[in-house]
């Protein structure tokens, strides 16, 4: 390949990766600003439906394929997009009026991802107390560059990393890295087994932007484990890659922020999926494989991707 | 189409689906809460006893404001949400009962904001309690911040009435304590903001 072209498809490559990775951070100032009125129960509420979603796409995308060599090497660059779309159940939430407001009934108001609109209701005396808006969000979506390398006796490692720091601007700091490893079972299954079959683990940490306090807003855990199958199929010069999974997997965030007084609130949320299953398709060609894939968990959502390399999968 | 079209076809798909409309600009509304706080120092020798403090409404919207960043462009409007009131200070020998009210009083308009019936002194030592609050009096503090948000420059007066005082205070058995009031404000604030909303 004429070297021209290696640099303009690094070059391309290298501005989509640029673009997505800052998106959680480029939210964490609005995020904060709308939630530094609760605490508690009420911010917990207010920001699930993030959780739940960023829980959901951190645990995606790791593998779009079950073959793995039993030895060679193999190197891609790889950018998975992990969506949510948010349903209406995660648009509202019940909240309780705070600052001993009377009467506390609990009210039913917008979450982070909910209408802008500021809900108000009135108690006691005539006193107000307002619930702030949501964000207005219909999606969430997660771009993480992500490095495949393989394979020694059926195994191939898996590293997920970005880093920067622009706290200066809208675009915020996030650090993000991930490590996992995925092991070919279909070795095992003789010369020819009817299909590949990978089991794998990815653990994740992430940060992301600041707490105006010297910390980290949000510092977050995620796991996963998971079983896949896969079976490749010619289709002229690419080879059609159909897959399916289940996955057991955790998310756990720390949530720390400024409320209105200035004073830190801290508070813990779980990603709401514990086991996730996955059907997808690929094509993979000799320098690349497009994937996309559904998931199916309390929290659904999709991934679709690009890796760039030498991983031709053809028979 | 050879592979190399096919590898441009599939960057350039990547790059449009990647860029495409993921950032937005939506307005939304956000709520910031401050508390406002008076200082009393009470030395009483009669059972009925009468106090002021003024507090300039401006002044403490524009502190919330600051607080969390914003200015008096992105409010939208402002309103009153509790009242809480408290001892800070007691150290005498035995408790006072007091009876009375607390009235706001704007534009040469007085009302009533909250009623306290027998209320012991040392019970309130340390404690932030809740108010029952009179809603003529909550109209007008809210009538104040309306106008505030108008534009004007609004002053409000808390007085405390104290009507009775059980054992009643004499020279030579004062009554001395220091209380605190507070009164919660919410703003809500219109801010447009650039997210992402990807799908």
């Amino acid at each position: 390949m004429p070297p021209q072209v290696r640099t303009t498809r690094a070059l391309v490559l290298g501005f989509a990766l640029s673009l997505f990775p800052g998106l959680p951070a480029f939210a964490d100032t609005a995020v904060q600003n709308q939630v530094s009125v609760y605490s508690g129960p009420n911010a917990v509420g207010y920001l699930q439906p993030l959780a739940n979603a960023f829980g959901a796409a951190l645990n995606s995308s790791f593998g779009y394929s079950a073959f793995i060599p039993r030895a060679s090497f193999h190197l891609s660059l790889e950018a998975p997009v992990m969506g949510v779309i948010f349903e209406d159940e995660d648009k509202t939430f019940m909240a309780t009026p705070e600052n001993g407001f009377t009467p506390d009934d609990p009210q039913s108001v917008p979450t982070v991802v909910g209408d802008g609109t500021a809900v108000t209701v009135s108690g006691g005396g005539g006193a107000q107390f307002a619930f702030p808006g949501g964000l207005d969000l219909n999606s969430f979506g997660l771009v993480v560059p992500q490095l495949r390398i393989g394979a020694i006796m059926g195994t191939e490692a898996l590293v997920r990393w970005i880093a920067f720091d622009q706290s200066d601007s809208d675009v915020g700091k996030i650090d993000l890295f991930g490590i996992g490893g995925r092991h070919s079972l279909s070795q095992y299954m003789g010369e020819k087994p009817l299909l590949d079959l990978a089991v794998g683990a990815m653990w994740q940490r992430v940060t992301v932007g600041d707490n105006g306090q010297g910390g980290d807003f949000v510092n977050t855990k995620a796991m996963s484990i998971s079983l896949q199958a896969s079976k490749r199929a010619p289709l002229g010069f690419l080879t059609f890659e159909p897959y399916a999974g289940v996955a057991w997997e955790s998310f756990d965030a720390d949530i720390s922020y400024e409320d209105t007084n200035g004073d830190l609130q801290d508070i813990s949320l779980d990603g709401g999926n514990d086991m996730r299953f996955t059907v997808g398709a690929g094509f993979n060609f000799l320098i690349g494989h497009l994937w996309a894939d559904y998931n199916f968990a309390n929290t659904n959502n999709f991934s679709f991707g690009l890796a760039l390399g030498n991983v031709g999968h053809a028979e | 189409m050879n592979t190399k079209s096919w590898n441009s076809l599939l960057a350039a798909f990547v790059v449009s689906a990647l860029s495409g409309g993921c950032l937005d600009d939506k307005v939304v509304e956000l709520v910031a809460t401050g508390e406002t706080v008076a200082d009393f120092a009470q030395n009483e020798t009669n059972s009925s006893w009468t106090k002021s403090a003024t507090l300039d409404v401006g002044e403490q919207v524009r502190d919330i404001l600051n607080d969390n960043g914003y200015d008096d462009s992105d409010l939208k409007s402002a309103h009153m949400t509790s009242m809480h009131y408290g001892v800070s200070s007691f150290n005498q020998a035995h408790d006072w009962d007091i009876s009375g009210e607390i009235t706001v009083t704007y534009n040469g308009n007085t009302q009533t904001i909250l009623n306290y019936t027998s209320q012991s002194v040392e019970a309130a030592l340390g404690k932030k309690i809740p108010a029952t609050l009179e809603k003529p009096g909550v109209d007008l503090v809210n009538q104040a911040l309306d106008d505030f948000v108008a534009g004007q420059n609004p002053v409000l007066t808390f007085t405390i009435n104290n009507g009775s005082t059980t054992p009643s205070p004499r020279v030579d058995d004062p009554m001395i304590f220091d209380w605190r009031a507070w009164l919660a404000i919410q703003v809500i604030l219109s801010q447009e903001v650039t997210i992402p909303d990807p799908f």
